[in-house]
């Protein structure tokens, strides 16, 4: 197979590697050593994947790496990037409200609910379940990861 | 088989390259379908022309009697634009229903109506309203119904060197409009049916009805028999009732994993009566 070099911008640094035109950015992640992202489905339906394009959760299972190319990536490994501890609120508040269990759901959820907490501070318990819809979590019942956001929204408040 | 993904710098370059190429090219915008459909190896071309990148193609823009949507528009765009929900509650209900926050963060409206599957959440809408899609190709540009655009499954009328750039949606002022989605919960799922309408209702007359289905037939269906049953009709609880024979009589829908023809059936007729009733409901409230 013919390898091209991909070149990434994550969490701020910028990495490539020769890979197959095709390849799909969940994949890029992990052989640039990324492994925090997680796949789940393949298919879109759990989360597991999410990352941050350009400021915006997608599933990284469904990009072709080569075209985000240049764009802004970051990865769970990223979200806590000027944080104190190097932790987002919303990883502090999940890892004390115990919404973390198996922990295959967490990467995505981290980066799913920490942008929630970043761009929506005001969503309503209603609103916070469906920015959580595109992440699955077999464990937790999602009652602990919704109370987190709630948690790291008051945080935040009082931090800004 | 080896699948290059060779990154469009404009809409010209775009169309070069799918000239270029024929049935060995196919466009790819966000990618959500066309992902799996690769994994899934149902994919014949050997080309993917990244078209994500064309900015010019993202808007929705303001006429005076209609609004523009660029095929690059994300759902999710879609959902938080003023004007889209403002002139289109119903179309923007159908973005909302749709898929996950993720897919709609990627999955762009020229993507659903281009991968032609019968349950594409924006498209029933869109018939209503009377969108008309816009292609370009090298040779020129043409524009036609949306409902005359769906083949069968996964095909439509555009030429393999032929690219949506978007779509012309006349305003509905004053209209009532319906959408209603129906999966196996309320997120991320593939529509096992979903119903729009559009009414133009003066006092309690229907003056004109736009019906349309999606996964009743193996296009999105313009249910015209319903459209004609209704129109210049006096809506009331006869009326309502007897629209059943005419939903029938224009869907075909299919057993599948999603659920049975007659579930499906009993889906769109229970909703096209819904939708009926609160189109009563807000004529007799505004009077
Ligand atoms: C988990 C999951 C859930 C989903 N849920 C829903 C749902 O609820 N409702 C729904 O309707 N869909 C759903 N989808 C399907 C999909 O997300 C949508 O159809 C989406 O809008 C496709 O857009 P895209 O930009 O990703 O298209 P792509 O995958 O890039 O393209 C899809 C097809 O359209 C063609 N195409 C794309 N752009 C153009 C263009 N400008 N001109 C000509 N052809 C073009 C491509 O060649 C391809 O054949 C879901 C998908 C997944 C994976
Ligand atoms: S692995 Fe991407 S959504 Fe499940
Ligand atoms: S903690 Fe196990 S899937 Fe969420």
């Amino acid at each position: 197979m013919n390898l091209e070099e991909i070149t990434l911008k994550i969490n701020g640094a910028v990495r490539s590697a020769p890979m197959p035109s095709a390849i799909r950015l969940v994949d890029a992640l992990r052989r640039l050593g990324y492994t925090g992202t997680k796949e789940g489905c393949g298919e879109g339906e759990c989360g597991a994947c999410t990352v941050l394009l350009d400021g915006r959760p997608v599933n990284s299972c469904l990009l072709f790496a080569k075209q985000v190319q240049g764009k802004e990536i970051v990865t769970v490994e990223g979200v806590g990037r000027g944080h104190p501890d190097g932790m987002h609120p919303f990883q502090k508040a999940l890892v004390a409200a115990g919404g973390v269990q198996c922990g295959f759901c967490t990467p995505g959820v981290v980066v799913t609910g920490a942008h929630l907490c970043d761009t929506r501070p005001q969503a309503s318990v209603q609103e916070i379940k469906e920015a959580l819809a595109g992440n699955l979590c077999r464990c937790t019942g999602y009652a602990k990861i919704v109370e987190a956001v709630q948690v790291a929204v008051a945080e935040l408040g009082k931090q800004s | 088989m080896a699948i290059d993904i060779v990154r469009a710098e404009n809409l010209e370059h775009a169309l070069e390259l799918l000239a270029r190429d024929g049935a060995q090219a196919r466009p790819l915008a966000g990618g959500t379908d066309l992902m799996l459909r690769l994994r899934a190896g149902r994919l014949a071309a050997r080309t993917l022309v990244s078209i994500a990148d064309l900015s010019d193609l993202a808007y929705v823009r303001e006429q005076a009697d209609r609004v523009e949507l660029g095929a690059l528009t994300r759902v999710a765009d879609l959902i938080t634009h003023p004007v889209y929900s403002r002139e289109f509650p119903a179309g923007a209900r159908a973005a909302r229903d749709f898929a996950s926050p993720q897919i709609r963060n990627r999955g762009t409206l020229g993507g659903n109506v281009g991968n032609a599957s019968p349950a594409a959440d924006n498209v029933p809408p869109l018939i209503t309203f009377g969108a008309t899609v816009t292609l370009q190709s090298k040779r020129g540009g043409r524009s036609m119904p949306i409902e005359d655009f769906f083949e069968g499954p996964g095909r439509t009328r555009a030429a393999p060197d032929e690219m949506i750039v978007g779509f012309q949606v006349p305003k509905r002022p004053g209209a009532f409009q319906f959408f209603a989605k129906f999966g196996s919960r309320n997120a991320n799922v593939i529509s096992i049916a979903s119903a729009a309408l559009c009414l133009r209702l003066d006092g309690e007359t229907v003056r004109e009805a736009r019906v349309a289905y999606g996964c009743c037939a193996p296009v999105p269906l313009r249910a015209r028999r319903v459209e004609s049953y209704l129109s210049g009709q006096r809506l009331d609880e006869r009326l309502i009732a007897g629209v059943r024979e005419a939903v029938l009589g224009d869907i075909k829908p299919i057993d599948d994993v999603r659920g049975s023809r007659r579930y499906k059936e009993l889906l769109v007729i229970n909703a096209t009566e819904d939708a009926l009733r609160g189109a009563l409901e807000s004529v007799r409230k505004a009077a």
